[in-house]
């Protein structure tokens, strides 16, 4: 996707795995679960909770229990690890099988950790994943579309945050793609319902120190969540990373921002669609660490370096395209 | 030449006779839109062959640097050469008639040639002095005419959406109209872009393929400024150490630094990297490390990676901002050359940034039935 030469699925995985070494991963975080928070944050000059500052992505854990077990990976694959991993290293024919790490998912609710997708959906989503290699199913991030919520919090190589505030507004940029968010605080209504935006329409207010953002009006093009990467050749059912769970327009996504220490913001997120959920569903995790001091957001070209990747995944030159310019 | 007599004799004489109605006032004039101080300008042209002489004979009636005094200002001079020899010769009024002696034909002629320099400097001095007087000028009057709301660390409150109106986009240059295009004055200072040869011929290259070659048309990110002057509103976020732009267009985003960090190490982007200070009342924001990949308009004006583009943020009043960007590209141009226009704030009731995701265009161009690609 950007001019950074090495594959995106790569990094994602790499990234997971800590293999970026001690430096670049976060202290341990704090247990999670929902548990009531007693951390109090500074103010901002004008009395707001001060969230401002740098962050890093949350530590990657999986985002949902797996629908089904019946899906194996095949021998030689390296267990647990995206297609591009296998791609960069060949498996050990004598390394022991990694052991599959026990997490707890991401989906606090439902209590099973599963996406509570409607039959149709559920089928629907492994469609779409056995055609990855067509455009029109291609993952939509992939494509550089924008990461809707609350997927663009959900943890992504490179990717990293930056809250500002000025009176009335929580203002989020988000380094992955140059997406960004203005939050008004003042409590105006939504936009008119045939508005659309691929970040959505975000509206928020305080709860004590925790910020709520209740967000609508989405365009329907994007995945709400899918990160990390997945193994290659499995079916939706089989994910635990949340690919291929796509959403109607309809979604209604409400979030909450809480410090559980100086540096760590917890985050959750309730998913809202009736036209593809059976209910509402709840995720969970610490999805903000505070950066170290110096650390910038960097441009990231997406579609401008993305050219030969979709032509990889798919055949189709999205170079040769033309659109209207003003 | 030869000057000697001194001017006071002919004042003198003048006595009680009335004096002669003069084009200007005798207080000293303004340059067309600046005020350059005249001792300032004098300074300036001192070299000119007519100063000393003008000094000498002139300067007692007329006043320091044409200024006017007990005789008219003649600055701005509008008389051609021959015209003062007549009147030097022959006296004008209370003007009593100038010998040979004391100004020969030349020196008389040098002495019209300083007035002139005095009423439009030679380009040099202009860029040297007179332009940044005036440039100073205009905006020591722009910091006195701005009155609007100011942020708690006393700057101008840029924060709010704003939006270009003109036709910058389509073509910087003075154009006419084609279909879909507005005809537009142009917004390059001076008129012409100061092209390398090589580079006038790239860019006459560039317009006749810029339906395909247009960058903006793959949707790539089309770098500063034409992201400024894209017909798209954007939001300025002003906070102490960073002023963030967020665009319409694309979500483009420019973060620029405010807290006195240089430029990072080499590396190239499609928007830049911009580091911004406070003059005054203008936000003056350095961007350098582009990658060579964008044009400034969709006719093919393009440059180098080696730009370097400094605009200049100068609020007029609360609504309006006086938006002049400085380009120096050593590898595609003469010379730094400059575009300027307005920003307007806009100002609709809970207007918010909206979508605008061409990549989702190009998409859909590409998934289209036949014949859907544009």
């Amino acid at each position: 996707m950007t001019h950074r030469g090495i594959g995106f699925g790569a990094i994602a995985v790499i990234a997971a795995l800590g293999l970026l070494g001690p430096a670049a991963l976060p202290a341990p975080v704090h247990a999670q679960g929902g548990a009531p928070v007693d951390f109090e944050p500074p103010r901002t000059p004008w009395g707001d909770p001060d969230f401002r500052g740098y962050y890093l992505p949350g530590a990657s854990q999986p985002l949902e229990t797996r629908a089904s077990d019946e899906w194996q990976q095949e021998e030689g694959v390296n267990r647990g690890q995206g297609a591009a991993f296998s791609r960069f290293f060949e498996p050990e024919p004598d390394a022991p099988t990694r052991p599959a790490r026990v997490m707890r998912p991401m989906i606090i609710d439902p209590p099973d950790g599963k996406v509570p997708l409607q039959p149709w959906a559920a089928e629907q989503r492994n469609e779409i994943m056995a055609r990855q290699d067509e455009l029109a199913h291609l993952d939509p991030r992939v494509k550089c579309l924008p990461s809707a919520l609350p997927r663009a919090h959900l943890p992504v190589g490179y990717n990293t945050y930056q809250i500002l505030q000025i009176p009335g507004y929580v203002i989020m940029l988000y380094e992955w793609n140059h997406l960004y968010r203005y939050i008004p605080l003042d409590g105006r209504p939504h936009l008119p319902p045939d508005i659309r935006l691929g970040m959505g329409d975000s509206r928020g207010h305080w709860e004590g120190d925790t910020l709520v953002v209740d967000v609508t009006n989405f365009t329907a093009n994007t995945w709400p969540v899918g990160h990390g990467a997945p193994p290659e050749g499995a079916p939706g059912s089989a994910l635990t990373s949340g690919h291929g769970v796509f959403h109607s327009g309809d979604l209604h996504v409400v979030e909450r921002f809480t410090f559980v220490d100086a540096d760590t913001i917890r985050y959750t997120a309730t998913i809202e669609d009736p036209n593809v959920f059976t209910q509402p569903w709840t995720i969970e995790f610490n999805a903000l660490r505070r950066a170290p001091g110096g650390h910038m957001l960097f441009e990231y070209a997406c579609h401008e370096g993305n050219g030969r990747n979709i032509e990889l995944m798919t055949g189709v030159d999205v170079d040769a395209a033309r659109v209207q310019v003003r | 030449m030869r000057f000697s007599h001194p001017a006071a004799v002919h004042c003198g004489l003048l006595g009680a006779m009335l004096l002669v109605a003069a084009p200007t006032s005798a207080a000293a004039p303004a340059l067309e839109g600046a005020s350059v101080p005249q001792a300032e300008l004098a300074a300036a042209v001192q070299d000119h062959p007519g100063a000393e002489p003008y000094r000498q004979v002139c300067q007692f009636c007329h006043g320091a640097a044409g200024g006017g005094d007990i005789a008219p200002a003649l600055v701005p001079f509008g008389f051609d050469a021959e015209y003062v020899l007549a009147v030097a010769r022959e006296g004008y009024g209370q003007m009593p008639p100038i010998s040979r002696r004391e100004l020969d034909d030349d020196a008389v002629r040098q002495v019209a040639g300083y007035l002139e320099a005095l009423t439009s400097p030679p380009a040099v001095v202009e860029a040297g002095l007179a332009g940044a007087a005036a440039a100073e000028a205009l905006e020591q009057a722009a910091d006195a005419a701005y009155d609007g709301p100011r942020t708690p660390e006393g700057q101008p409150d840029l924060n709010g959406i704003w939006q270009a109106l003109n036709s910058a986009s389509w073509d910087i240059r003075p154009h006419n109209a084609q279909d879909g295009v507005p005809a537009g004055l142009g917004v390059v200072e001076g008129g012409a872009i100061p092209y390398q040869p090589w580079a006038a011929e790239q860019q006459q290259e560039n317009y006749a393929n810029r339906l395909t070659e247009d960058p903006a048309r793959k949707c790539y990110l089309p770098g500063v400024p034409r992201i400024t002057y894209m017909p798209f509103p954007f939001r300025i976020l002003q906070t102490p150490d960073h002023v963030v732009i967020t665009y319409e267009y694309q979500h483009a985003v420019r973060i620029i630094y405010t807290d006195g960090s240089e430029h990072p190490l080499p590396n190239d982007f499609w928007m830049g990297d911009s580091r911004g200070h406070w003059e005054g009342d203008t936000l003056v924001v350095d961007t350098t490390h582009f990658n060579g990949l964008t044009w400034f308009d969709a006719a093919g004006n393009f440059h180098s990676d080696r730009l370097h583009v400094v605009e200049r943020y100068t609020p007029i009043t609360p609504y309006h901002v006086d938006y002049e960007v400085t380009i120096e590209d050593p590898e595609v141009f003469t010379r730094p050359w400059t575009m300027r226009m307005p920003l307007y704030r806009r100002l609709e009731d809970g207007l918010q940034l909206l979508d605008y995701d061409c990549v989702d265009f190009i998409l859909q161009a590409l998934t289209a039935p036949e014949g859907g690609a544009r």
